[in-house]
């Protein structure tokens, strides 16, 4: 038997294909497109060309404005950007031992708020009381928070801070009074009333805290904390 | 008028002719059968007279992507075939075709399929159940019933392999003869 398809141009050529076909007006429409293609781009409008040289006019003048402001705007000092850097990098382990202390100082005793840094081998620690504190409990309040720096310092084992980078060798204390506020980065703002210095070093051997206070001429106090 | 070959090689592209000239004498040759074939696939006349120009814009932009290893049939053929797939798949032709179903769904309340069947001769039927192919079948029958290709230049034209092209040949024939033997 024979296969119908193979019947299958000639029933479609004369069947639903007998009025499919390419008529003139679509072979000319066709030549048209491809005129099209090849013309050359029509020139453009002086409004063209005057939009367009206003335009990159205002964008290199943009950009050369730019430009200067971002010159003219002065780099930060090379030691502020040096003591940015160096407070970023506190050791781990000094890190650590601040954090304790903090937190020791707000939950066991009346202190509002402590900030404590390190520069170099140096720490410096701000303490804000509040208001309503006597003199003489600020200073007991402070040897407390020094004691307990040094108590975690000299429990910290040696070995283990090869990596972690130098331990305090002096402490800088700044006190300030100050009334209650829970925010610490408030501390680098408020006015002092009155305030001392002491200066310590830690015998890291002993595990002894040695402190001096070397400002408030009244009171020249030395101590030790063990 | 120039000759050229009807099937022409690398020498068609060599003949001296203006590039007007030669899409003008590949027009005299493939324009009823690049219309036909653009309408197997979209089975819309007009559609197929709109693809049938852009595959000739198409051959005049590309011609020098032309290769000799394959004859100018083939090549017209395979970018009708690609043109009318692009067209197939775009957004478009999607929104088009949901149109189209939605019109033909209110015309055929008039007649019923049975009735429909009844009133067509043997021929019809068949070229109506070719059409009604799946795509992937309907494509390889007509390349080679109704446009007469070998299975190699089928493959060419398809990007596919020869032995996929008579899978597909021997399936979409299957395919046909049980839906003519359901329709008797």
């Amino acid at each position: 038997m024979e296969d119908p398809l193979k019947q299958l141009p000639e029933i479609l050529n004369n069947g639903r294909m007998k009025n499919i076909s390419f008529k003139e007006e679509h072979r000319q429409k066709v030549l048209q497109k491809t005129r099209e293609l090849n013309r050359p781009p029509a020139p453009k409008s002086w409004l063209y060309h005057w939009f367009h040289q206003s335009l990159s006019l205002a964008l290199g003048v943009a950009f050369i404005f730019i430009f200067i402001q971002f010159a003219q705007s002065t780099p930060p000092k090379a030691d502020e950007q040096k003591d940015a850097v160096q407070m970023v990098k506190i050791p781990y382990a000094n890190q650590a031992i601040l954090t304790k202390a903090r937190h020791d100082m707000r939950n066991y005793h009346d202190v509002t708020g402590i900030d404590a840094y390190q520069k170099g081998d140096t720490l410096t620690v701000h303490i804000i009381f509040p208001d309503n504190l006597s003199r003489d409990d600020q200073i007991d309040l402070t040897k407390s928070y020094l004691k307990e720096v040094s108590h975690l310092t000299m429990n910290e084992p040696y070995e283990a801070q090869d990596y972690l980078g130098a331990l305090w060798n002096y402490v800088n204390v700044k006190v300030y009074t100050a009334g209650s506020t829970d925010d610490d980065m408030l501390a680098a703002r408020l006015q002092v009333e009155f305030g001392f210095d002491s200066l310590g070093s830690i015998d890291k051997k002993e595990g002894i805290l040695k402190w001096e206070r070397i400002s408030d001429n009244n009171q020249h106090l030395k101590g030790n904390v063990q | 008028m120039k000759i050229i070959p009807k099937t022409g090689g690398q020498e068609f592209f060599s003949q001296g002719l203006s590039q007007e000239e030669w899409l003008i004498q590949i027009m005299e040759l493939y324009e009823d059968k690049v219309i036909r074939l653009a309408y197997t696939y979209v089975k819309d006349r007009k559609l197929a007279e709109d693809l049938a120009q852009e595959v000739f814009v198409k051959c005049f932009v590309h011609k020098d992507n032309f290769r000799s290893e394959s004859s100018v049939k083939t090549w017209v053929y395979a970018i009708t075939v690609n043109l009318c797939k692009d067209y197939l798949r775009s957004g478009w032709k999607k929104y088009i075709h949901v149109i189209d179903r939605l019109g033909k769904s209110k015309q055929s309340s008039a007649m019923t399929p049975e009735l429909t069947i009844v009133q067509k001769s043997e021929h019809e039927a068949l070229a109506d159940e070719v059409l009604k192919l799946p795509l992937k079948y309907r494509e390889v029958i007509l390349l080679f019933y109704y446009k007469e290709l070998s299975v190699n230049e089928i493959s060419q034209i398809l990007h596919k392999k020869e032995p996929t092209i008579r899978t597909l040949l021997q399936r979409g024939r299957e395919m046909l003869r049980r839906k003519l033997e359901k329709g008797r």
